[in-house]
């Protein structure tokens, strides 16, 4: 059995684990794996599992070679199927939700054009946790990074990146 | 070897510096020595025309102490010269010469932290011991990178 290996993000931080594992074993067993590991805190039966930037999760009775997933592709673990992100921009709320392996930066490029900023008014936003710490979202994060379960949900604002003047 | 370089060496081999590697976000130019490593951070050619900053890191004391970094020519070993340092309205502030050609004005780096205890609000970049080489590189590679997410 050829043996690849996987990075593994979760609800636990955007830095992702490293999880090896047969390209014959079914999603099911990488899900034990992931459980076993402590990456994911919920039992490996209420978890789902995305390839990076896929809509929805991986079939559990499917191997890991036909889904696709290959040497060193980016997967994502979480108890919540999908993540309803709230961004904040000028006192207006818009909300969407999107799957938990989604990257940042698409959720940013849908938060820009759903604001109908252009022209410079797009250029160099990012995406910030309303609440404290008001972390800014790396833009090839995922962003069920940010959501704890049992939330499945999240707020943002939109807003200029941080700059660090003397 | 020094506790601060096994320890860069585990950091170095951890998934999160190799998921920057798969990714082309950055990469080791040099790690023979692990105190002085030198790394290089991918970055858009309207901020630095080479695509890329090489960073000769100095790791003294990591990682309770944060790492500090300078732009680095690697055709002459030397400092990278003032001219060819990274240039716009994203970067101006973090890679500025005129400051100090020896270190990077960041919240994660050893040298400019040094009076800055204002940027304790932002705790995602004000280094930390539990912090790896890997958050100093994210925070390179987002300064070089200001509109990433059109790619």
């Amino acid at each position: 059995m050829n043996e690849i290996e996987l990075y593994v993000h979760s609800p636990k931080g955007t830095e992702p684990a490293m999880v090896r594992i047969g390209t014959e074993a079914s999603v099911e067993d990488l899900l034990k794996k992931i459980h076993e590991a402590g990456i994911c805190d919920a039992r490996s039966e209420e978890l789902h599992i995305f390839a990076e930037d896929a809509e929805e999760p991986l079939n559990r009775g499917h191997s890991i070679e036909h889904c696709g997933v290959k040497h060193r592709h980016h997967v994502h673990c979480h108890k919540c199927h999908r993540i309803q992100v709230a961004v904040l921009y000028n006192g207006v709320e818009k909300s969407h939700s999107f799957a938990p392996s989604t990257k940042v930066k698409r959720v940013l490029k849908w938060a820009v054009n759903e604001f109908g900023l252009k022209g410079a008014d797009a250029e160099n936003k990012v995406l910030r946790l309303a609440e404290p710490p008001e972390t800014e979202l790396p833009n090839e994060a995922h962003i069920g990074s940010f959501a704890q379960p049992p939330k499945c949900g999240l707020k943002v604002c939109l807003v200029p990146p941080i700059r660090f003047q003397g | 070897m020094k506790p601060n370089e096994s320890l860069l060496k585990a950091h170095l081999e951890s998934a999160a510096f190799l998921a920057g590697v798969d990714c082309g976000k950055w990469g080791v130019h040099s790690a023979t020595d692990l105190t002085f490593p030198v790394i290089w951070v991918r970055g858009d050619k309207q901020v630095i025309q080479a695509g890329r900053v090489y960073l000769r890191f100095d790791t003294t004391g990591y990682s309770q102490q944060a790492p500090t970094a300078c732009p680095w020519d690697v055709t002459t070993n030397a400092k990278l010269a003032p001219g060819l340092w990274p240039k716009g309205a994203s970067v101006a502030s973090v890679f500025n010469p005129a400051w100090n050609d020896n270190a990077l004005y960041a919240p994660c780096d050893r040298v400019a932290m040094q009076g800055h205890d204002d940027w304790k609000r932002y705790p995602q970049w004000w280094w930390q011991p539990s912090f790896t080489i890997v958050l100093y590189l994210e925070f390179v590679h987002v300064c070089l990178n200001p509109a990433d997410y059109e790619n």
